[in-house]
């Protein structure tokens, strides 16, 4: 599957515009890696487990995008947005979506 | 000699009580310095080793370049101000005014998600990456409901645009 967050795919041609697809997911972080986190954010800088974490969600909020959009018969997903928003104290929603074209070469 | 006794033991209770107040905050802030020097040591070099990746955040494919494809990349990263910006924050927020520390660490955690985009974008072997949009989120610690935790968020920084395989006409 095809991902681009402009409107077009630049050396593809869309053939068919299928409409919006979107996937989200929420994911709460445990106490474990809350309370490492919480020392590590002392010291400051990056919080690796927390980058990881979001990672994984955004890849599966992806995959839920993808999954519509091939459900649809898409190839391709053009002008993807993604969007991160803490619904409560320890849990964030990302959120992915974009519109499913069918694309050929050239 | 007990006046001497009870100033010593003042003294002692002083410098105790400032230890204890104002140690963890300069040991936080030596801490956090030496962190943020490194990570700035570190984008500087990596910078330099991806500077042949090209990146706009225009719409249209670099006039002179023909696609051969593209893909989405992207590159996050969380970062938190250390515990004496946070505590520095604290109280510049009473006076108002520029918050130079987090500036820079909004600035690394920009520079560093950019970074890891254009990683991405080597890894698969593109030049270009067009359409580069950057998105923030705050994201709240569970642990500490106090108000002295609230002010102490992460935040999230997020990098993504559309990597472009293909031949440049005229390298810019």
């Amino acid at each position: 599957m095809l991902m681009t967050n402009t409107e077009t795919i630049p050396g593809m041609r869309v053939t068919r515009y299928l409409g919006l697809v979107q996937g989200n997911t929420i994911r709460a972080r445990h106490v474990g890696r809350d309370i490492m986190a919480g020392f590590k954010a002392m010291v400051g800088g990056e919080i690796k487990s927390y980058t990881e974490l979001l990672q994984q969600a955004r890849a599966e909020a992806t995959e839920r995008m993808q999954a519509q959009a091939q459900q649809l018969g898409a190839n391709a997903i053009v002008n993807v947005r993604y969007t991160t928003s803490s619904v409560m104290q320890g849990a964030a929603e990302l959120y992915a979506y974009g519109t499913a074209v069918t694309v050929e070469q050239g | 000699m007990g006046e001497a006794a009870g100033v010593i033991w003042a003294l002692l209770y002083l410098l105790f009580a400032l230890v204890f107040s104002v140690g963890p905050i300069l040991l936080f802030f030596v801490i956090g310095k030496l962190v943020e020097r490194s990570h700035y040591r570190s984008l500087v070099r990596r910078e330099a080793a991806l500077k042949h990746i090209v990146v706009t955040n225009l719409k249209q494919v670099p006039s002179g370049v023909t696609a051969t494809s593209s893909f989405l990349v992207t590159g996050d990263v969380v970062v938190a101000p250390d515990y004496f910006k946070t505590w520095w924050a604290g109280i510049k927020t009473l006076i108002g005014g520029r918050l130079g520390s987090l500036v820079t660490l909004m600035e690394r955690a920009r520079r560093e998600s950019l970074l890891r985009m254009k990683e991405q974008a080597e890894a698969q072997g593109a030049r270009f990456i067009i359409n580069v949009r950057f998105e923030t989120a705050n994201l709240r610690r569970v642990s500490g409901q106090g108000n002295q935790q609230q002010g102490a968020a992460m935040v999230e920084m997020l990098c993504y645009g559309t990597a472009i395989k293909g031949s440049a006409g005229s390298e810019p």
